[in-house]
Parts: C-alpha cells; sequence; structure tokens
C-alpha cells in the first residue's frame, strides 16, 4: 500500500505539464521591423523623459517598429474585415530593452521565429552601428538566420505602414517583392542576416538591399547601400543603373533584361544564362584583373531599323552592340567604385587572396580606402555575348 | 546471470565506438578547429586526428589479443603488485568517467536550455537525463548495445539532412587556398581533432565482450573513419556556409548550420529543434556507456556485493553535483579540455603500461621456462 502511495505521489509529480507551454493561437508573431532614428522633437521629448528617471544621459536612443500578426484572421478566408496585422513602436537605448518595453503595453509576447525582414534606418547604417544593430537579431536562440535585412532610404517605419494588395502583410510583400530579384536585376541579390553577419565580421566591403517608402502608397526594392569593409559604415548608394552593372559583373544577373542600342534605335535582349570569370595577375608591382562577361539570351524587343534579325550577319552586329552596353555598364559601376568609394564589393580580393596568398597577405590591411590597392588596380572588362534565337520572326517594323 | 553469456559481434562493436565518439565535440569542433587553425585547412587536421587515433584503436586491440575475455582492470589478475596497478587504472578510470558524464550532462543543459525549453530549469533536465540513464545502466551491457544501434542511423541522417540543405547555399571557393600559411597551423588544429576522437578508450572494456578471434580493429577503424567523414562534412561545410571568421565566434556552430536550413521554400522553416532532438540521443548513447563503465568498474572492483542500481545511483549523485561546478558556458568549456586532455593521457598511460606489463610476463616467463631447462 505504501508503494502504491508512493508510485502515485511521483506520478502526480512528474506529470505537472510542461514549463514552456505556450499556445501557438497566444503568441504575437513579429513578422517584420525597422530600426529608426528618432526625429529631433521625438529625441529631445524622450532625452529629457530619461534624464529624469536616470539622472544622465542617454547614450542613443533607437525607435523600433514591430509588425505583429493577429493570428485567427490569419487563417480565413481573404474575407477578413480587419487587416491581419498591427504596428506597434517602443523607443530605448538597446534593442532587447526595447522589445522587452512592448510587454508593458501589449497582451501577447512577442515572438521572432517567423520574423522575415529587418529594415534599418540609412542614418543609423551611416554610424557604422549596422553590426551592433543586428546583433540581437542574430545572437538569440528566437532568431534565423534566414532573415532578409535592409537600409531604408527615409523612415524604416514608414515602409511596415504600407499594405499591398493581395498579400496580407506588408512583412511578407516584402520576402515576396526580394523572392523577384532574377527578373529585375536593378534589385541586389537577398541579404539574408547571417550571410550580413559574416560580412561584418570578416571586414570586407559589401552592399545591403535598399528599400525606399514612395508618397504612401507602396515601397520599392531596388539600388543598395554600399558599406566599407574596415568601418562597417555606410558610404553611398548603387542606383538601379549601378546595380545592373553590378549584377552583370557578378554574373548573378541570369534573368535580366539588357536594353541597348544599335544606330540610334533600341532594342532588348532578356538574358537567360550569364556567368563572369575574374582572373588575376600581378605585373610590375601593380594588380591586374581580368573581368569576363559571358551572356547568352534572347532577342525579346525590337525598335530597330532597317535590320533583318534573320540574318547571321545582321545579327552579329546586334551582338556587338549588345556586348558594348554591357560592357559600359560594368565599366561604368567599377570606375564609380573604384574612384568614388573606393570599396571592393565586387569580391575581387578573393581572386587574389587564391591566386597570390602572399601578395593578399601584403596589401590586405589597405586594400578599400582611398589610395588602396583596389583603387589603384587595373581592371579589365571584355564581353562574350550570344543571341540564341529571335523568337518569332514577324517583321512589323 | 553469466555477464558473458552476450558477445558483442564486430558490427555492433563499431557502432558502439561510434556512438561513443559522436558526442558534444560535434557541435563545437568547427569553432574549436577555426579558432586554433585560423585558415580553412582544418579538415586535413580531422585527417591526421584521424590517423593517431586509429593506431591508438589498433594498438589497444593487439594488448587485447594478448587477453581475449578480460577488460583493461582485469587483466592485470590477482597478484600483488599488478593487482594494485589494476586498482589504481580503476580509480583513475571512474574519475575520468564520473567527470565526464557531468560534463555532457552541463553541456547537454545549456543546448537544451538556449535552443528548446527556456523556461525549464537545468536541474530538470540534468535529473532527467541520469533518470534515463541510470535506467538503461540496469539493463546491462546487452540493452546499451542495443540502444546504440537503434539511434545510430537517426543521429547519421539528421547530419547528412542538414549537410544536403546546405549545399545550395554553399560557396565552395571558401576551403581555397588550401595550405595558405604552410603545415604549421594544420598541426595546431591536430591538438583539437585528436581529442574529438576520444571515446575510444571504452574500448579498454568493452573488448571482454568480444570473443578471442573476433579482435580485429578494422571494422571499429572503419566507424571511427566514418565519424571523421562526418565531422569533414560539417567543419567544411561550416566554413562553406557561414565562413571562417563567424565559425570562430559562434559556441555550437552545427546548430548555426542547422538553423540556414530551409527545406522546400519554407515548407520547413526550422530544423534546428529536430537537429536537437536527435543530438540528445546520441548524447544519452554517450552518457549511458559512460555511466554504465563508471558502475562496472566500482562494482566488479571495489563494492562486490551492491546492487548495480545503487552504484549508479551513487554515481548519479556525485556527477549531478560535479555538473553544477563551473558557473558559465566557457568554465563548462574548459572543464571539457581538462577532462579530454586527462582522457587522452589515460588512455596512452594505461596502453604503455599494458604493453610493458606484457613484456614482462613474456619475459619471466622465457626466464621460468630457461631455469626449468
Amino acid at each position: 500500500m505504501k508503494k502504491k502511495w508512493l508510485l502515485s505521489i511521483v506520478v502526480l509529480l512528474t506529470l505537472t505539464s510542461c514549463w514552456d507551454l505556450t499556445e501557438i493561437e497566444e503568441i504575437g508573431f513579429v513578422i517584420a521591423l525597422a530600426i529608426d532614428t528618432l526625429e529631433e522633437e521625438d529625441y529631445e521629448q524622450y532625452k529629457k523623459q530619461f534624464k529624469k528617471e536616470q539622472n544622465f544621459d542617454p547614450q542613443q536612443l533607437y525607435k523600433t517598429t514591430f509588425q505583429v500578426v493577429i493570428p485567427g484572421t490569419v487563417t480565413e478566408d481573404l474575407a477578413f474585415e480587419q487587416v491581419p496585422f498591427f504596428n506597434i513602436s517602443a523607443v530605448g537605448r538597446t534593442n532587447f530593452k526595447t522589445l522587452r518595453h512592448i510587454a508593458t503595453r501589449r497582451s501577447r509576447r512577442l515572438n521572432f521565429e517567423h520574423l522575415k525582414a529587418i529594415i534599418i534606418n540609412e542614418e543609423i547604417a551611416r554610424t557604422g552601428a549596422i553590426g551592433k544593430v543586428i546583433d540581437l537579431y542574430i545572437r538569440d536562440h528566437e532568431m534565423r538566420r534566414t532573415t532578409l535585412v535592409f537600409v531604408s532610404k527615409g523612415n524604416g517605419f514608414e515602409v511596415l505602414e504600407d499594405k499591398l494588395p493581395l498579400e496580407m502583410m506588408p512583412g511578407l510583400s516584402i520576402k515576396m517583392i526580394q523572392d523577384n530579384y532574377p527578373a529585375s536585376h536593378g534589385m541586389p541579390f537577398p541579404k539574408p542576416i547571417g550571410e550580413l553577419a559574416t560580412c561584418v565580421v570578416e571586414e570586407h566591403s559589401y552592399i545591403v538591399p535598399r528599400i525606399t517608402e514612395k508618397r504612401g502608397v507602396d515601397f520599392v526594392i531596388a539600388g543598395a547601400g554600399v558599406f566599407l569593409g574596415e568601418t562597417n559604415e555606410m558610404i553611398g548608394w548603387l542606383g538601379e543603373v549601378d546595380m545592373e552593372g553590378y549584377n552583370l559583373i557578378r554574373g548573378e544577373a541570369e534573368n535580366a533584361i539588357v536594353e541597348a542600342s544599335l544606330e540610334d534605335n533600341l532594342f532588348v535582349v532578356e538574358l537567360d544564362n550569364m556567368d563572369s570569370v575574374f582572373t588575376y595577375e600581378q605585373k610590375d608591382g601593380e594588380d591586374h584583373f581580368h573581368i569576363e562577361i559571358k551572356a547568352e539570351g534572347f532577342f525579346t524587343e525590337n525598335w530597330l531599323e532597317g535590320i533583318d534579325i534573320g540574318e547571321q550577319e545582321e545579327i552579329e552586329k546586334v551582338e556587338a552592340a549588345l556586348e558594348e552596353e554591357i560592357e559600359r555598364l560594368a565599366s561604368k559601376i567599377v570606375a564609380k567604385m573604384q574612384n568614388e568609394f573606393h570599396a571592393d564589393i565586387f569580391e575581387l580580393y578573393k581572386t587574389v587572396q587564391r591566386k597570390n596568398y602572399a601578395r593578399w597577405k601584403e596589401v590586405e590591411d589597405e586594400w578599400d580606402g582611398e589610395d588602396g590597392y583596389f583603387s589603384n588596380a587595373n581592371i579589365e572588362i571584355s564581353v562574350k555575348a550570344k543571341i540564341r534565337h529571335y523568337m518569332t520572326k514577324e517583321q512589323l517594323t | 546471470m553469466n555477464p558473458h553469456s552476450y558477445q558483442i559481434s564486430k558490427l555492433e562493436m563499431a557502432i558502439t565506438v561510434v556512438s561513443m565518439v559522436i558526442g558534444v565535440g560535434i557541435l563545437t569542433l568547427p569553432r574549436a578547429l577555426a579558432a586554433s587553425v585560423e585558415t580553412t585547412d582544418g579538415w586535413m587536421s580531422i585527417v591526421l586526428g584521424l590517423v593517431l587515433n586509429m593506431v591508438l584503436v589498433l594498438l589497444i586491440f593487439r594488448l587485447h589479443r594478448h587477453f581475449p575475455g578480460k577488460s583493461f582492470i582485469g587483466l592485470w589478475g590477482n597478484q600483488s603488485v599488478a593487482k594494485w596497478i589494476g586498482k589504481l587504472f580503476s580509480i583513475a578510470f571512474v574519475c575520468y568517467f564520473v567527470t565526464l558524464l557531468a560534463y555532457e550532462a552541463r553541456i547537454l543543459t545549456v543546448v537544451v536550455r538556449m535552443y528548446l525549453l527556456d523556461r525549464t530549469p537545468s536541474e530538470v533536465t540534468v535529473l532527467f537525463i541520469f533518470l534515463a540513464t541510470t535506467y538503461a545502466v540496469t539493463k546491462g551491457v546487452q540493452g546499451i548495445v542495443h540502444l546504440n544501434l537503434m539511434f545510430f542511423p537517426f543521429v547519421v541522417f539528421v547530419i547528412t539532412l542538414i549537410v544536403i540543405f546546405n549545399l545550395h547555399d554553399a560557396s565552395f571557393g571558401a576551403i581555397f587556398p588550401i595550405a595558405a600559411e604552410g603545415i604549421t597551423p594544420i598541426i595546431m588544429g591536430v591538438q583539437e581533432t585528436s581529442l574529438s576522437f576520444l571515446g575510444i578508450e571504452i574500448l579498454f572494456f568493452f573488448l571482454a565482450y568480444m570473443k578471442g578471434k573476433d579482435l580485429q580493429a578494422t571494422l571499429v577503424n572503419a566507424g571511427i573513419a566514418f565519424v571523421a567523414f562526418l565531422y569533414l562534412l560539417i567543419v567544411v561545410m561550416c566554413y562553406m556556409v557561414i565562413g571562417l571568421e563567424v565559425t570562430k565566434i559562434i559556441a555550437f556552430p552545427l546548430v548555426a548550420l542547422a538553423k540556414e536550413v530551409e527545406i522546400i521554400e519554407g515548407l520547413v522553416e526550422r530544423i534546428e529543434p529536430l537537429m536537437i532532438t536527435v543530438w540528445i540521443m546520441s548524447i544519452f548513447n554517450t552518457m549511458a556507456i559512460v555511466h554504465f563503465l563508471a558502475t562496472k568498474i566500482i562494482k566488479d572492483e571495489f563494492v562486490k556485493k551492491a546492487r548495480v542500481s545503487t552504484i549508479a545511483i551513487v554515481i548519479t549523485f556525485f556527477s549531478f553535483i560535479i555538473t553544477f561546478i563551473p558557473v558559465s558556458l566557457q568554465e563548462a568549456f574548459m572543464l571539457g579540455d581538462y577532462v579530454s586532455y586527462f582522457g587522452l593521457g589515460l588512455t596512452c598511460f594505461a596502453l604503455l603500461c599494458g604493453y610493458l606489463y606484457v613484456f614482462i610476463k613474456k619475459k619471466s616467463k622465457q626466464q621460468g621456462n630457461s631455469e626449468a631447462m
């Protein structure tokens, strides 16, 4: 009998269910967040309040906006009456303190397991604090290494306010728009937070996709912020045309289109397959790079006059014009990086590292930066382009 | 029950060793290697470490061929001096196993609290894993070996899954240039990798359960070569996916690698809870073996009359205390380093003494023979 009592006590004690039980319906999933600096007025106000409470000035204040899913509305059909998300902002010195602040204002605890996008304000990026700002979002166990990171031109929280048609919430739209990158080569490759962390630690220059809010209607993901590896400071923007050149050099513009002209008339080629090869050589103490871009694609839109694209000779002319255009785009961005930003975002350094490790050790510390080895390197670009077919051959012009 | 009624086959032995070797090390090895080698040549250190350990395994097998059916403690016999040497070794091994048990439990709780159950107290996690291993210990060697056989495929499956689904993110250029800094860093890495195969010392005891004619090292060596292959895949994958510099600073790179995985457009978005669950299975295997051996040595050598379960519970008590001695993760890793160095030292020392003993015995036998003539 005693044994039975003992057994039942043990069983009761061990069956007291789970410490970590959380109902899925009661979690506030954060789908996207934006980290901004404060406006002048707000900053002064928060600073005053902080000083009153703590008796010293805050070193820094950031405003973080979280986009939280309202569960239940998501599962029903598209006929919901309310929007399936809400945005909430909080101000604080550090990220973790800020997000815990939400717990005093909303019933659901925030959960980041499905975080899709992090938007960082340009002003924060320019201070070189990007590594520190994303630190929490990669350090904590809830975070995933695939969350996408963007730099916003203008206020980041405004992006989260624009609900686009078709998708349920801006956070999802951002991810799905970024997924379109193969179709537009003005859009950079996605930058997951895990990869960004690698870039920050490795101290090589890199780019982060740009997101721009457009007059309270929608937002655009195109162009990118250029970050200098040594300091992790954002030093400028790449526009959409720059991005086209960048993607061509990196061999990443696989499904992009090129708009070129021949005898002042336009034509369009859709790239189907492309690649780029970097070769490196050290001659007379100088660094020589050769970038060979190979591209092939389809002739898709014709504004040309007096050219019969069915003829081999004529098509070679078109191909030459295409090569010229690709070379122009590529040279433009290379010149911009060498003369204006002095940052090796093409990862040319990897070629040096692989080909001539001794040389790399020599130049490693002065690769980027004004008058650095990257800026003084000779970079040659050659292009080989082929037009594989021209769709139907109807001559409209 | 006659303890020798059950005989371990060659394949079972190999898988037991594999289960023992795969433990805490697999989570932390990429970081340890990246930090000590500082180039992406860590994988060569793994190969060198493997070769070293294969030699050790071979030596252990050859030693035991002189004493079929006996464990390392048993082979010292009942003669005066040899008996005391045997007793000393058994104390050393018990200390080693109890501390190792505690270390594995500690890292287990850290990982579980970090990634799975962040509000469950560590003490409870440790208590439950010890409860499970104690139960396994009471089932004897056959139970433990069969558990190893059962869990082994899961562990391999999940690791393969992680590697395969990371392939499309991998930049294969990352492991070049090969041996850019020369051979020295690779040798430095061997320090880490030779420790990561620790677990082969269980052969000293498990070989007692094998038939004399089965005492061949080939399959066990194939087993640890397989472990080396897994290590190699994981380390190279870490360098190619998350990069050398980041691997250096992540506490558990393998978990980070699992976090990168997103199967079929987000159908399975998070694989790391699954991975950790399966990893707990392999930690359980390691702990069960260690716990069993500590219990067995104490029962055979010191308190022959006590029940197995009583001894196992007493060991749990001591291990539980040692588990919570390190205050931070850093200290826990330090404890791990000490335990590993002690284990490797003990293994080599035991081998040395064993061969000396064989040598002396042979000598005296010859002398005895010549005197008789």
